[in-house]
């Protein structure tokens, strides 16, 4: 059974992609190509809703950076959301907070990349 | 003839090459304690990137102890791996352990890039008694690409790569900046550095090491 999984939603964008449960050594390859395939295929507007992850390590943390960088290469939009407390330490204590952005949920994170 | 593919420089290998003074053959004046920390964190951060190791907020943890086939990283490895799992430690105990093997860590780094052919080493005699060692850079252009790189990151406003985000982090805890960029420059793209060098906490547990013992050695001598 996967630790974590990644759930592309229908296009139109920005497409929605959840992360549940553990994103570290284990997982974070896998989350990462997820993305990278989304981008091949042409997406441009994704949102990472975290609102089943519970728990990131730093080389989950490199994962998003590089979706983010994968993301900034086609002059696309990356944001997450729903983040849990021990996620949120994580991503403030790194500084992701300052690169990428943060919403509430799911809705705001979808009218604000979307505008 | 193609030349045979070189396998790319580790974090350590190029932080030794940052910290080098291409003008006077040697190493910037930095305290040991700030170059056996900042060897560590280039070790457990080259040990990162090659998925052997892994750390959240409070701990870092073998996640596959397979050896990397390095004669720098697997001894290490090697220590980390035999550690009680159900004791996890931080990632400032880790880089204070692995600290007390920074010189013999940076010597076999530095016997590797003389054996790329990067630089070599020199005895100089001063005063026809005593010895000093030089380290002449033999390939400028490996030297260069890597500031060029670094400059490009904190110049720049691109996300950096995990490997560029690392080294960012060592440079600015050694305060090696000061010789890539130019004063004004560095004033400038101080923020820049200081958001890439928080993007790795292995980074910041090296910067706030070598604080600590800044800190320790100005109080030992009557300073504050």
């Amino acid at each position: 059974m996967k630790t974590a999984h990644a759930l592309a939603s229908d296009f139109p964008e920005p497409g929605i992609m959840e992360i549940s449960r553990y994103l570290d050594s284990a997982s974070a390859r896998e989350v990462e190509e997820d993305v990278s395939l989304c981008i091949q295929s042409g997406a441009r507007e994704m949102v990472l809703d975290c609102a089943k992850l519970h728990y990131i390590t730093g080389a989950g943390m490199r994962a998003i950076l590089a979706m983010a960088r994968d993301m900034q290469a086609v002059e696309g939009k990356l944001a997450v959301c729903n983040l849990q407390p021990q996620v949120r330490e994580m991503f403030e204590a790194c500084g992701y907070d300052k690169i990428i952005p943060i919403y509430g949920d799911r809705d705001e994170a979808v009218a604000r990349i979307a505008a | 003839m193609k030349s045979p593919l070189r396998p790319p420089l580790t974090i350590l290998e190029e932080f030794l090459l940052l910290a080098h003074d291409d003008a006077a053959s040697q190493f910037y004046p930095l305290a040991r304690s700030t170059m056996d920390c900042a060897t560590a964190g280039a070790t457990l951060m080259d040990l990162t990137l090659r998925h052997r190791i892994d750390n959240d907020l409070k701990h870092m943890f073998v996640v596959d102890a397979e050896p990397v086939d390095d004669d720098l990283l697997d001894p290490v490895l090697q220590v980390m791996a035999l550690a009680p799992v159900m004791e996890p430690r931080s990632i400032a105990h880790w880089l204070h352990q692995v600290a007390g093997e920074g010189e013999a860590l940076r010597e076999r780094a530095m016997r590797r890039l003389e054996m790329r052919g990067i630089l070599k080493r020199e005895e100089k005699k001063i005063l026809w008694v005593f010895s000093a060692e030089r380290y002449p850079i033999l390939h400028e252009g490996d030297v260069q690409q890597i500031k060029q790189r670094m400059r490009r990151v904190i110049l720049g406003d691109d996300i950096p790569l995990p490997h560029d985000m690392m080294l960012t982090a060592l440079a600015q805890a050694c305060g090696l900046f000061d010789h890539i960029l130019g004063g004004r420059e560095l004033d400038a793209a101080q923020p820049r550095i200081d958001l890439v060098a928080r993007m790795d906490l292995i980074g910041q547990a090296v910067a706030k090491a070598v604080t600590e013992v800044g800190t320790t050695m100005a109080m030992a001598s009557g300073f504050r």
